[in-house]
C-alpha cells in the first residue's frame, strides 16, 4: 500500500489544525486569551462601573448592583441587594462590612475572617492558571449592550471545572461568566444586565441607603494584627489537583467554640477550596456530601494513631469526586 | 457492602423493587461508597449489555429519577416499581451466568468509556435555564438534612468561613463575593410541609 497520500493528507489536516489554532488562539485586537484574562483581572480592581448583575448559583437567584470606584488608590466597592430584604455588603480597601436588618441571622455564624498575605497573592496565582487550562477565544458577542469577546477555559484534568467569559471588548472587564461541569451543564452564572463604565461615578454612589435598625457586620478583622499568634500546622493534605498550590494555613478557634481549627486554603488562579480539621466531636459517625451550585462541602473522619479522631472539612468549587479524595489525603505529622 | 445490598440493587436494575425499598436503598447509596461505586458499575454494565449508550453520568441520573420517582409517588399507598428507564429485556443480575457478564462488560465499559473527556470542548451551554448542578443528587440533600444541629451548624460556618476568605483573596470576579453577599444558611428540611 502506497502511504503517501495518507502522509499529504495528515500534513494538511496538520496545517488545518494548525491554521484553526493560530485563528483561535489570539482575537483581532492581536489578544491571546491569558492577556484578556489578565485584562479581566486589572479591569476589576482598577476601573470605575456602576451596574446591575444577575447571579444564579445553585439554588440560589440574586440581583443586585454593584458599584466599584478607586479612590485615592484605595479600591471600594458597594454591593446592594435588589430582591427580598435589603442588604449591602460595603468593601473599603480590605475591610468588608455586610448591613443586614436586626432580624437577618444569614452571616452571624463565626469569627470575622483576617486579611492576611494570601489575599494579595492570589492575583499571582492567577498568572499560573494557563497551565490547567485549554484556553481559547470563542468569538464576539453582546452583553449588556456592551461588545465583548469570549474567553474558554476548558480544563486538562477531571479535577475543576470549566469557565465561560464574556469580557469587555474596550476595558477587560468580566461582563459575564459560566462556571460548568464535565458534562457542560452551568453550575454558576454571572450576567451584567446593565452597566456604567468611566469616571462619571460619583463617590456618593458608595453610600449605603440610609434605613433604621442595620446591624453593620464586620466580615474581615480590622487588621492583620487580629490574626491569632501562628501555631504550627500539624495537619496536611496528602493530594491535592495539580496546580493548586496553597494560599493560607493557620491554626485558631474559627467558631468561637474554644476549638482550635487548622485552616487551609488551596487556588489555582480561577477556583479555591479550604480544608479545615478540627477534633471531631462524640458521635461524629457518617461523612456528608453536599453540593449547591459549583460549590461542595464534603466531611470525613480521620483517627491517625498519634492523636484523638478528627473531623476534615472540604468546601470549595470543585467537583465532588476532588473534594472527597483531598478529604481522605489529610494526615497529621508532628 | 452486605448480599442483601447487593441483592436490592439487583431488585431495582430489574424493576422489582417497591418504593420503601427503593428509598431505603438510596439513602445506603447517598451513605456508602462502596455500595455507590457498586451501582455506577451495575448500570454502566446493564447499559453495555442492554446495547444502550455508555454513558457513566447516566447512573448519577437514574439515582435522580429514582429520587424524583420515590418522592412522587410519596403519600400514595402504591408499591409499583420504579424503573431507571424503560426495559428493553428481561435481565436478572442474581443468576451465575449473569456474574460473568457483569465482569465482561464491566471490562468492555471501562474500555469502552473513557468516563470524561477533560481536554475535549464541551458545546457551550448558553441558557440560563439550565442552570444546575448535574451532581446535585437529592440523596447529597438528604446527608446534609440527616444531620444534628451543632454538626450542620459546623459545616455552615466553614462554608461561610470559605466564602468569607474566597471573596477576599480573588478580586478578579464578582461571583465570590456575590455568592458571599446572597449566602443563606441551609434550614432543616420542614418535613411536615408546614
Amino acid at each position: 500500500m502506497n502511504s503517501r497520500p495518507v502522509l499529504v493528507w495528515l500534513l494538511a489536516a496538520g496545517a488545518v489544525a494548525s491554521y484553526a489554532q493560530s485563528e483561535f488562539a489570539q482575537d483581532a485586537q492581536g489578544k491571546t486569551p491569558e492577556q484578556w484574562l489578565n485584562a479581566m483581572h486589572a479591569a476589576f480592581d482598577e476601573l470605575g462601573y456602576d451596574g446591575v448583575f444577575m447571579y444564579r448559583g445553585g439554588s440560589e437567584f440574586a440581583m443586585l448592583r454593584i458599584v466599584h470606584l478607586n479612590i485615592d488608590g484605595v479600591k471600594r466597592t458597594r454591593l446592594v441587594h435588589l430582591n427580598g430584604a435589603p442588604r449591602e455588603v460595603i468593601r473599603h480597601g480590605d475591610h468588608v462590612v455586610r448591613m443586614v436588618p436586626l432580624n437577618d441571622q444569614t452571616l452571624r455564624v463565626g469569627r470575622s475572617a483576617p486579611v492576611g498575605p494570601w489575599g494579595r497573592s492570589f492575583a499571582h496565582r492567577f498568572q499560573a492558571a494557563e497551565k490547567h487550562y485549554r484556553m481559547h477565544i470563542g468569538g464576539e458577542d453582546r452583553i449588556a449592550g456592551r461588545r465583548a469577546v469570549r474567553i474558554m477555559l476548558c480544563p486538562w484534568d477531571e479535577d475543576r471545572f470549566g469557565h465561560r467569559l464574556w469580557l469587555d471588548h474596550d476595558t477587560g472587564l468580566l461582563l459575564r461568566s459560566e462556571l460548568h461541569d464535565a458534562r457542560g451543564d452551568n453550575l454558576e452564572v454571572f450576567q451584567f444586565a446593565s452597566l456604567v463604565i468611566g469616571e462619571d461615578i460619583p463617590e456618593s454612589a458608595l453610600e449605603p441607603e440610609p434605613g433604621e435598625g442595620w446591624v453593620h457586620e464586620p466580615l474581615t478583622a480590622q487588621s492583620d494584627e487580629a490574626r491569632a499568634p501562628e501555631l504550627p500546622i500539624r495537619w496536611h493534605a496528602g493530594w491535592v489537583p495539580d496546580g493548586f498550590v496553597m494560599a493560607d494555613a493557620e491554626v485558631c478557634d474559627l467558631r468561637g467554640s474554644g476549638e482550635a481549627v487548622t485552616t487551609m486554603m488551596w487556588s489555582d488562579g480561577l477556583s479555591a477550596f479550604h480544608v479545615f480539621v478540627e477534633s471531631t466531636p462524640d458521635g461524629y459517625a457518617s461523612d456528608l456530601v453536599s453540593r449547591d451550585g459549583a460549590t461542595v462541602v464534603v466531611t470525613h473522619v480521620v483517627r491517625p494513631p498519634e492523636v484523638d479522631q478528627h473531623l476534615v472539612t472540604v468546601v470549595g468549587e470543585v467537583p465532588t469526586s476532588t473534594a472527597r479524595r483531598i478529604a481522605r489525603s489529610v494526615y497529621y505529622r508532628d | 457492602m452486605t448480599d442483601k445490598a447487593k441483592e436490592a440493587l439487583s431488585a431495582i436494575m430489574d424493576g422489582e423493587a417497591g418504593e420503601l425499598e427503593t428509598r431505603r436503598l438510596l439513602d445506603e447509596i447517598a451513605r456508602d461508597e462502596a455500595l455507590r461505586d457498586t451501582w455506577d458499575r451495575f448500570h454502566l454494565t446493564r447499559s453495555a449489555i442492554a446495547g444502550d449508550p455508555l454513558d457513566a453520568t447516566d447512573s448519577a441520573d437514574a439515582i435522580r429519577r429514582l429520587w424524583n420517582a420515590v418522592d412522587a409517588g410519596a403519600g400514595e399507598e402504591s408499591t409499583e416499581t420504579v424503573e431507571t428507564r424503560p426495559r428493553r429485556r428481561r435481565f436478572g443480575l442474581r443468576t451465575g451466568a449473569a456474574v460473568l457478564g457483569v465482569a465482561a462488560a464491566a471490562v468492555l465499559a471501562v474500555w469502552l468509556y473513557p468516563v470524561q473527556d477533560s481536554g475535549g470542548e464541551r458545546p457551550p451551554v448558553d441558557s440560563v435555564a439550565q442552570v444546575g448542578s448535574s451532581e446535585t443528587l437529592p440523596a447529597e440533600h438528604a446527608a446534609w438534612d440527616a444531620l444534628s444541629s451543632e454538626d450542620r451548624a459546623r459545616a455552615q460556618t466553614y462554608l461561610l468561613q470559605h466564602l468569607r476568605r474566597h471573596s477576599m483573596a480573588n478580586r478578579a470576579h464578582p461571583i465570590p463575593i456575590a455568592k458571599l453577599a446572597t449566602y443563606r444558611p441551609q434550614s432543616p428540611p420542614d418535613r411536615n410541609g408546614q
